[in-house]
This record gives structure tokens, sequence and C-alpha cells, in this order.
């Protein structure tokens, strides 16, 4: 990728950022709660309509919806996203108190799903069509079919609660509140992942290369581990990427049902409370994360294929 | 008749998954005929029964049988799961084709939509846009169709631009023939069969997003007797009457895999590139 | 080959790092943000101190698991702000409301009033400080009950001090030690308005009141994680006995399922209202754990909207004669409320032994009642209809202690007797507008019936000239009663006219009574005094301490 291709890519970008930015702010402004409403009724006092009059006027709901939109997004430009209707804070600092809890999350279940996904994958391959290969593969079956929800509440009800291990309340991010929800997510990723990796070595086994160097008399093992796995992880990397995405804008199922602290279990309760503010700056973020990430899978993607990487130095000596 | 033997004979995997989804439809339609507790009749008195005796998976917290409950949700499972998918695939199919054959600002409009929508995760705007227009069945199926339509729309798209620019398309064309005749001749056909692989094997998928829904709540509303919403209700219940839990989560793994095995099946008929031999 | 590897290797390692490296920064940067210094400690290293006193003293820590109402704790954003400063033993009123419900001393420990029960003199405890040491004088509290009303006047908070008294004056004596309120009118009980929780008193000229207001109580805010968890200390300076725990840690659960599993689980102490029937029964029935319960003054009940087909007073009355709020009471909610017909509950003072019930659970009544009145099934569809149109109750209901399930249960037996009934939950917020507009039959719901010690701003919902009057209810009688009420200062008179009210609501079968909310609250063992009180405004008090 050159200066070129990067500066249509970070313009595209930005072009859908604003896209997103208007979309959600467009949603919100349609949605049929009411936050000041939704403030008093939280509350459980009953106001007369002059007060609610009063309260919307002061929080700017009564201005066109194309003033509100600049206005917010102005603000959020230079770092402020406003305040939250139903937590009555900063939407910043309430994002970035939910964001560290998210990531320990994202990765510690990465890792967990890297853990399991690649040796059964690897295995399963190896194996293929024999015992092993039918077990893994029926196995990552029921991983993608069964629903986390229901894996989350089992392992609360059976590992947190029947045999005591782990806390079912999670109170700021320490590893041992984060293993169940860490395992539940993994659990559906890796069945996905162990496919993955299973079909990108079966097809890495059936490339030239691996019959030359078996024809060269290489131990099988070597051309395992030094040739046929680093290619097969390559097609990965997006797949990670991706993942990484949708972790890290907080997994809500998971979330809520282990009461974690982090995005998701926010977004879920921002939607509930019609906590307009919040919604948008949550998305907005998202979308942020989800296109750097993206970005930087590309970008890697061309320094780790060859193929790629030898065509940008073929193109940079032209130009 | 020997045709369809010999189908039976050399894909027996996907006859028998093919039999199972019968079943399950059966078993579905044919509820009423057979059970005979109707799934919304309640005695108070009666509530949290224990499985056994003549309640199969025993009662809920409004005494309602568990088993005629499970049944039935299958009903609104298939039925909404099924709508949800058909309607993915048409409206993915139709501007994916559009896009794709006329280009031009449709297709930049479509494809910066269909990037939008790609650049979060599909499940929180699908919560978002579930939470924001109240709960129901109906609104979870749309709220999950605009975020899944884009994989759709993508697919069609280019496998029509794989031959939009092929000689026939332009013979075609300056021989006078409409776009509409030629987007149903040429562009339908091709797109079509990968198309119905992808939207078989996310059948499943489209269930348990529905199911996530309806158990955050974001979607069926009570008393209906859907498995999301009643895994959401056993949840408070779970340490001391399980079965409230346990069944309904049996029912959705169960139906997933027997439509999954056929998703990938299929694609292993369909697609033989792909078959995992 | 092999220095490709290696590079993709180092290449993959430096991304994994690069995202260990963005999550330790998140983390640091997440309790960076969250540090309140405390009050006496200027900004030191909070983190190194929280650790250090976890270590030294673990033993000492009180866990206390509970729903969070709301992330803001200055009292003027709204009122249930107002509530967790007094429930979390942060604020403490002029005032203190016993399980009668009577106003007993706190802050204040004498007080006069005028013939004309509009001049009002409190003289303020000696020796009490706040919890930055600094001393509780009669400006302080002037300064913090002003501080309420000029908040709501500005609009800048949403609580409304107002609602429960209004004021000429209000004038501090530093020398006498007194505060002098003169009211806008007569009040038959202020003392009682001012144990309410908008009245609690604070430092508020220090400090960051929305996450760390500075009271009273027995314990001080240490630091708060938005929507996570509040650490909170001993309070050094506190008044009354001394503070059984050095550190204490509120940690927010959102819904009871958890808090069950939590407290069973060790990873609580104390938990609040635990609503699930089972779940308490399992608790009770273990000697691990200790449950305090009390029928508080909260009504469960549904607004039945007389400007719509409930305006039919037969129809009425077959809703309430089907229903078995017994059952609904002890199964379905699983004891969670205690059954009864009148709007105000049976534990309170107002004559509910006197009442009668005119509608008690009787099917046969209730079908009896439809036909005589002619509301039959006509085309044979199962249903009812009412002059032509088929009965389908719009019954909205919200996720609040009990009420879908009293809703529910409703439903399926007013189907039974041929009533169509569509629950529609929703969000407080919807509701509330739905209330107000007008668009609903049935509507769940539950108030405090006595927030200051007396129903009268709750019976307001049935008075004709109101306008919180969301239901169209009007009786000439019940009117006239109300206005009596309101002029009326004798309590025995009071407590007579309001007995009449009820009894007139229940002759009209004005409102669908579900029954009366038990509040509960459960410690492990190892805890004693973990009691839960008639008013819901005291949840950490001294009292909750170790048992030996």
């Amino acid at each position: 990728m050159n200066v070129k291709q990067l500066t249509t890519r970070l313009m595209q970008a930005i072009i859908v950022l604003l896209g997103i930015s208007l979309m959600t702010f467009m949603l919100t402004y349609l949605a049929p709660g009411d936050p000041v409403r939704t403030m008093y009724a939280a509350s459980g006092v009953m106001p007369d309509k002059e007060t609610l009059e009063k309260t919307r006027e002061a929080m700017g709901l009564n201005e066109p919806f194309m003033i509100q939109y600049f206005k917010w997004l102005s603000s959020s430009l230079q770092g402020d996203f406003g305040t939250s209707y139903s937590m009555n804070k900063p939407v910043a600092s309430i994002l970035m108190s939910r964001i560290g809890p998210t990531l320990w999350l994202a990765f510690f279940s990465l890792i967990l799903m890297l853990l399991i996904s690649v040796p059964a994958g690897l295995l399963a391959a190896v194996r293929q069509n024999r015992f092993t290969d039918y077990f893994v593969r029926g196995i990552s079956f029921l991983g993608l079919s069964i629903p986390n929800f229901w894996v989350g509440l089992l392992l609360v009800y059976f590992v947190a609660f029947k045999l005591g291990l782990f806390p079912v309340v999670s109170m700021g991010a320490g590893i041992d509140k984060m293993v169940l929800p860490a395992v539940t997510l993994a659990f559906a990723m890796s069945a996905k992942y162990t496919r993955q990796v299973r079909a990108a070595v079966l097809e890495e086994l059936n490339q030239d290369y691996v019959n030359g160097a078996r024809s060269r008399g290489l131990k099988e093992k070597t051309i395992l581990i030094r040739h046929v796995f680093p290619n097969a992880l390559l097609p990965l990397i997006t797949l990670i990427g991706l993942s990484l995405g949708s972790l890290l804008g907080g997994t809500a199922v998971v979330e809520v049902i282990f009461s974690y602290p982090g995005l998701g279990s926010l977004a879920v309760s921002a939607i509930t409370a019609y906590d307009y503010p919040l919604i948008q700056a949550y998305v907005l973020w998202i979308a942020f994360l989800y296109m750097l990430i993206n970005l930087i899978v590309d970008l890697s993607y061309g320094f780790l294929d060859p193929r790629i990487r030898e065509g940008r130095k073929i193109y940079e000596k032209n130009a | 008749m020997k045709r369809m033997l010999d189908f039976v004979r050399l894909h027996k995997q996907f006859a028998i998954l093919s039999a199972l989804v019968f079943l399950l439809i059966l078993t579905a339609v044919s509820a009423p005929l057979w059970i005979k507790i109707s799934p919304y009749d309640s005695n108070l008195k009666d509530a949290f029964l224990p499985p056994g005796g003549e309640h199969l998976f025993g009662t809920d917290k409004l005494g309602r049988d568990v088993f005629s409950r499970v049944i039935y949700g299958s009903r609104i499972s298939l039925t909404s799961s099924l709508l949800l998918t058909i309607s993915v695939l048409f409206l993915g199919t139709v501007l994916g084709i559009t896009a794709g054959y006329f280009g031009g600002v449709i297709d930049t409009v479509v494809m910066r939509i269909a990037d939008m929508l790609i650049s979060f995760p599909g499940m929180v705007l699908a919560i978002a846009v579930a939470g924001i227009m109240g709960a129901s069945t109906m609104n979870a199926v749309i709220a999950i169709l605009i975020v899944s339509w884009t994989k759709y729309a993508r697919l069609a798209r280019s496998l029509v631009l794989k031959i939009r620019h092929k000689d026939y398309i332009y013979a075609a064309l300056t021989t006078g023939s409409k776009n509409l005749y030629i987007l149903k001749k040429y562009m339908l056909p091709n797109v079509m069969p990968t198309l119905i692989v992808t939207a078989a094997s996310d059948i499943g998928t489209m269930m348990l997003e529905l199911a996530g829904l309806s158990f955050l709540g974001f979607g069926a509303k009570p008393p209906l007797a859907e498995w999301g919403l009643m895994l959401n209700e056993g949840r408070i219940y779970m340490m001391d009457y399980p079965w409230l839990m346990i069944y309904p989560g049996f029912a959705i793994c169960i139906v997933v895999v027997i439509f999954n095995l056929l998703g990938d099946s299929l694609r292993d008929i369909l697609d033989p590139r792909n078959k995992t031999k | 080959m092999r220095r490709i590897i290696n590079k993709k290797t180092a290449l993959i390692l430096t991304l994994l790092a690069v995202i260990a490296g963005t999550s330790l920064a998140g983390c640091a940067k997440d309790n960076t943000n969250n540090d309140i210094s405390t009050n006496n400690e200027t900004s030191t290293n909070d983190e190194n101190n929280t650790q250090k006193t976890e270590e030294k003293d673990i033993s000492n820590t009180l866990n206390f698991g509970c729903t969070n109402f709301s992330d803001s704790l200055d009292p003027s954003t709204m009122i249930n702000a107002a509530w967790c400063v007094s429930r979390y033993g942060i604020g403490e009123g002029l005032f203190h409301f016993d399980d009668e419900m009577n106003a007993d001393y706190y802050l204040c420990d004498n007080y006069s009033v005028d013939e004309t029960n509009t001049n009002w003199v409190f003289h303020i405890r000696d020796g009490v400080k706040f919890s930055n040491g600094n001393d509780l004088t009669p400006s302080k509290v002037v300064a913090s009950l002003s501080y309420m009303y000029s908040q709501e006047a500005e609009g800048t908070g949403n609580s409304t001090p107002s609602q429960y008294m209004t004021y000429d004056s209000i004038t501090a004596d530093d020398s006498a030690g007194t505060v002098t309120i003169v009211t806008s009118k007569p009040y038959a009980d202020l003392c009682s308005i001012l144990a309410h929780p908008y009245y609690s008193i604070l430092d508020v000229e220090q400090g960051n009141i929305s996450e760390n207001p500075i009271g009273t109580g027995p314990y001080a805010i240490v630091s708060y994680d938005t929507d996570v968890s509040i650490k909170m200390a001993a309070n050094e300076y506190y008044w009354g006995k001394e503070v059984p725990y050095q550190n204490l840690n509120i940690i927010f659960i959102k819904d009871t399922t958890t808090k069950a599993l939590a407290i069973r689980n060790g990873d609580v102490d104390v938990v609040e209202n635990i609503n699930s029937s089972n779940d308490l029964t399992t608790l009770q029935d273990s000697s691990d754990f200790n449950v305090s319960e009390a029928t508080g003054i909260r009504c469960g009940f549904s607004y039945m909207n007389q400007k719509g087909i409930l305006a039919n007073e037969a129809l009425r009355n077959a809703v309430l004669l089907a229903l078995d709020d017994e059952t609904m009471c002890n199964i379905t909610v699983g004891g969670m409320y205690t059954a009864g017909y009148s709007v105000l509950p049976s534990g309170l003072d107002y004559g509910y032994q006197n009442l009668k019930d005119s509608t008690p659970f009787d099917v046969e009544a209730a079908v009896k009642c439809l036909d005589d009145a002619g509301i039959t099934d006509t085309d044979g569809d199962g249903y009812r209809e009412l002059n032509g149109q088929m009965i389908n109750l719009n019954y909205l209901t919200y996720d609040s202690r009990n009420l879908t399930d009293f809703t529910e249960a409703i439903a399926v037996q007013l189907d039974s007797i041929g009533i169509k009934v569509t629950v529609n939950t929703t969000d407080a917020d919807t509701e509330w507008n739905m209330l107000v507009s007008g668009e609903y039959d049935l509507l769940a719901t539950n108030w405090m019936t006595v927030p200051v010690g007396d129903p009268y701003s709750y019976l307001d919902n049935w008075y004709s000239k109101s306008t919180a009057n969301y239901c169209g209810y009007a009786n000439e009688e019940y009117d006239r009663l109300y206005e009596e009420l309101e002029s009326e200062l004798n309590k025995d008179a009071r407590a007579k006219l309001i007995e009449q009210l009820q009894q007139i609501l229940i002759d009209d079968a004005a409102v669908l009574v579900h029954g009366y909310y038990h509040s509960n609250m459960c410690s492990v063992a190892s805890v004693t005094g973990a009691n839960i009180y008639t008013a819901d405004y005291y949840w950490i008090t001294a009292d909750i301490e170790p048992s030996n």
C-alpha cells in the first residue's frame, strides 16, 4: 500500500464515519423514547408539563435536527461527547472507564481461543478423516450451534455456583473475574477458528512445495512446523482482526450474563435508558475502532504476504 | 423416482438431514393435533412443578406446561428465522445485483451504505435498532435484516461483476433486450446457487441471533412461547427450577445443529470446491 | 524462507504486544480517571493506598451488593440520587423515620413550632462533624437545604424538594445552634417531611458532590467507579457509635438472580432486595445467612383508565372479582408481596382492618357480573364484547419489583373469563408517557405510599382536580374529603379521613391493587445488624457489624 492508496483509504474511512454518525444520530432522533421523561420516570416523581418543557429546552432537544447534529459533531471532534442522560456524567469519561475491562476481556479470550483452536485445527488437518478429525469437527460443530448465552448460563450455574470456583459478579477487571466470560466467548470463537485452521492447513498441505519438501526427505513434522503452519496462519490474521473488532465493541450478551463492566453491557443499558449521547458516542467509537483494525490488518497483510510485498517493491521501483 | 433414489444414495447425509428438517417442520405444524395442553393454558396454583407425570418438562411460573411451550416454540423460531433468511436473501440479492449491473451512482450509494453497516459488529447494531424500535419478534427480524443484507449484496454484486462485461451480455444488449430481461435471464441464475447455499448455512446463525435478542429482552414478548424469551424467563429461576432453562436451551441447540449440518452438506453438494472430505 | 518466518513471527508478536500494551494503557487510565482524593488526604497515589489498606485488613471490609439506581450522588440531580446518598450511609437528615414512619430526632435534637404551624425552629445536635472534619453548623444546614431549592429553581436539578415543603425564609443562628424555617403554608408535621432524603444534610460547599458528597453518615466515599462499584471508608468523625468496618465496598449488581448467586458464592456479604422468592427461601433456610424482611410502604397497583373501556363499572368489578390475589402474591411472585385490596398497605396505621373488600376473589361472581351487565360473547370467538366491540385490554407494565409477573398472571386469569388482555412490557419511560397521555387500559406500577410519612401526595392520584389524576377517576365525595385532608392538621382526624378515602376507592373499583411489597436485606452469618427498615431510605448503617 503506498501513500496514495493510504490516503484514499483514510478519506473513505472518514466519509464512512461521517455517514455512521449521521445515521446513529438520526436513529436516536427518530426513536420513540423521551429522555427527559426517562430521567423523571426513573425517580418516580411526577413532574408537570411545564417542568418537562423547561428541561427539554435546557438540554437543547427542541432545536432542528441538523442544528442538533452539527452541534454534536463539532463538540465531538473536540473530544466532548456531551453528558450522559442516565448517568449524569461526561460520556467520554464513562466510555474510558469501560474500555479497559473490555480490552482485557477481548485480549484474554483471543489468546484462549488461539490456544484451543490452533492445536485442535492442526491436529484435525493432520489426522484428516480419522477419529481425531471427526472428534474435533464434531466438537467445533457443537460450538457453532450452542447459543453462547446458554453456555454462559450453564457456566454460571455449574462452575461459578455449584463448584464455587469463580465469582459471579465482576468488580473491576481481575483475571479471576474474566475467566468465565472469556471461556464463554472463546468457546464459540474456537469452533469457528478450528475449522478455519483445519481448512487452511489442508490447503497448504496440498501445495506443490509440500510435495517437494517431502520428496527431499524432510520430516513431516519439520514441514508442518516450518512451512505449512506459518503460511496457514496468514489468512487467520484477517479473521482475528474482525473478531477483535467485534470483541472490542463489547459482547453484550456475555457481559450482561456475567455482569461484566464492559462496553457491551454499557451499550445495553444505554439503549434501554434511551441515553442518546452515550449511544451515539459508543457507536462512533466502535466504528472508528473497527476501521482502524481493518486498516492495520490490511497493512500487516501487505507485510506478511511475500507476494503482495514483492509487488509493492516493483511498484515503488517503477514509480 | 429412480433419479431421486439415486440422489439419496449419493448424498446420504443430505437426505437424512432433509428428513430431519422435514420432521422438525412436521412437529411444529402438527403440534395442535397431538399436544393436549395448550402452551398458554395456565393454572397459577400449579406453578413450578418439576418434570414428570402430566407435565413432561414441568411447569413455569404461571403453571404453563413447559413441554408444550418448547414444542410450540419451534413454530415461532422456525417461521421467524425462515422469514428472516428469505428477506435477507431477497433484499441482499436485489440490491447486490442492481448495484453490480447498473454501477455508477446506485452502486456507490448501495456499497457505501454496506460499508457503513459492515464497519461495526452486527449484533451491537441489531440491539440498538431492536431496542429503539421496541421489543417484538417482527422488530427483531427487521433489526437483523438491516445488519445482515450487506453480506449477500456484496456476494451478489461480485458475482454479477464477473459476467457483467462478458460478450454475450453486450450481445444481448445490442439485440435490444431490456435490462429487466437480462437481469432475470442471466444475472439471477448466475448468482442464485451461491446465495442460496450461503443462506441455507446461515439459518442456524439467524436463529441464534434472534434467540439472543429475545434473551436480552429486545425480541419476542411474553406470553409468547419463544425459546430465547423462555431462557430469559427461566434464568431468574435457574438455581431452583433449572428445567425452565435446560429444555429451551436444548431445543435451540438441536434445531441449530440440524440446520447447520444441512447447510454444510448442501454446500458440499452444490459447491464441490469447498468439499470438506 | 526461514528469515521470512522469523519476520512473520516477530510481526505477529509485535501486533499482540501492541494490543496488550493498549489494553494496559486503557486500564491504567481507567484507574487514574476514577480517583477521587479523599477529603483530608490530598492527592496521593490513590491506587497504592487502596491496595495497602486492602492488604492490611481484608477482614475488616464489608462488601455490599445492590442495584444501582443513580450514577450521580448529588441529591439535587434526581430523587434516586437523594435516595442513594441516604441509603449508602453518606448523608443523614435532621430527622429519621422509625419503623412506624414516625420521625425521630437525628441531626436535630430539639424543635419548636408556633401555633400557626408555619414558624419552625430546629436545634442542631452539638458536636456533629462532616466526614471531612468540618463542624455541622446551622449555617451548613441552611446552605445544604438552600442548595436543593436553588438547584430546583434554576432547573439544573430534577429533584423537587418544593413538592413536599415550600418556605418563605430559612435562617441560621450559629450562636444559638438553631435553624429557623418559616414555611409558606401550615404543615401538620414538618419533621416527617425533613426526614425525606431530599433534605439530607451535606457539606455542599466542598468537593464534587456528584461523585463524592460529604455527609455526616458512618461511611465516606474513597473512589467511585461509575456503574461498577464504590469504595468507601469509615467516617472517622462519625457522631454515633464507632463505625464497625474500616472499608466498605458497594458493588452494583443488576439482576436479582445474580445478587442471590453473589451472596451464596461469597462475593458479597450483604445484598438488598432479592426479589425472587425461591432464592430468598433458600437463603432463609440456610444457617449461613440472615434474612431481614419487612412489609414496606410500597403498594403495587395498576391504574384502571376510566376514560377508556374501563369506564364501565361492571367490567371493572368483574376484573377485580376474577383475580386471585392470594395465589398471585404467594405463588406467582412467591410471597414477595402481601395481598391486599386497598391502595394503602395493611401494615400502616390507616384503618385497613376497618375496610371492607367489595370484590373478593370469586370467578363465578365475576362471570355473573359480566353476564348480568350484558357483556357477553356474542360472536363466539371466545371473548366478550361490550357495545359490539370485542374487549381487548391494553395492559402496560415494566420490569420492576415483579410487576411483569403480576400482569402476565392477570392476563391469563382474565382470559379465562373471556376478557382478552394484551400485555405490553415497556420501560419506565414509555410507560410514563402512556400514563400521562392516557393510552392504556391497565397500567402496572408501584409507588411509595408515604414518602414523607403521610399518604397525602400519593392519594392525589385519584383527586379529580389534580394534574396527577391520570386515570380519569372522579368521585365528588372523594374530592370533598381530599380537600378536607389538605387543611386538616390533627393526626387522628387525618387518619380517619384517609380511611374513608380508601373505602371509596375500593367501592368504586377504582384501582387494581396487587399487594404490598416486602423489602428484604440478606447477609452472611458473619455479619449482623443488616436490617431492612420500613422506610426504603436506609440500607447501610453503623448497625451492620461483624457478628461474634
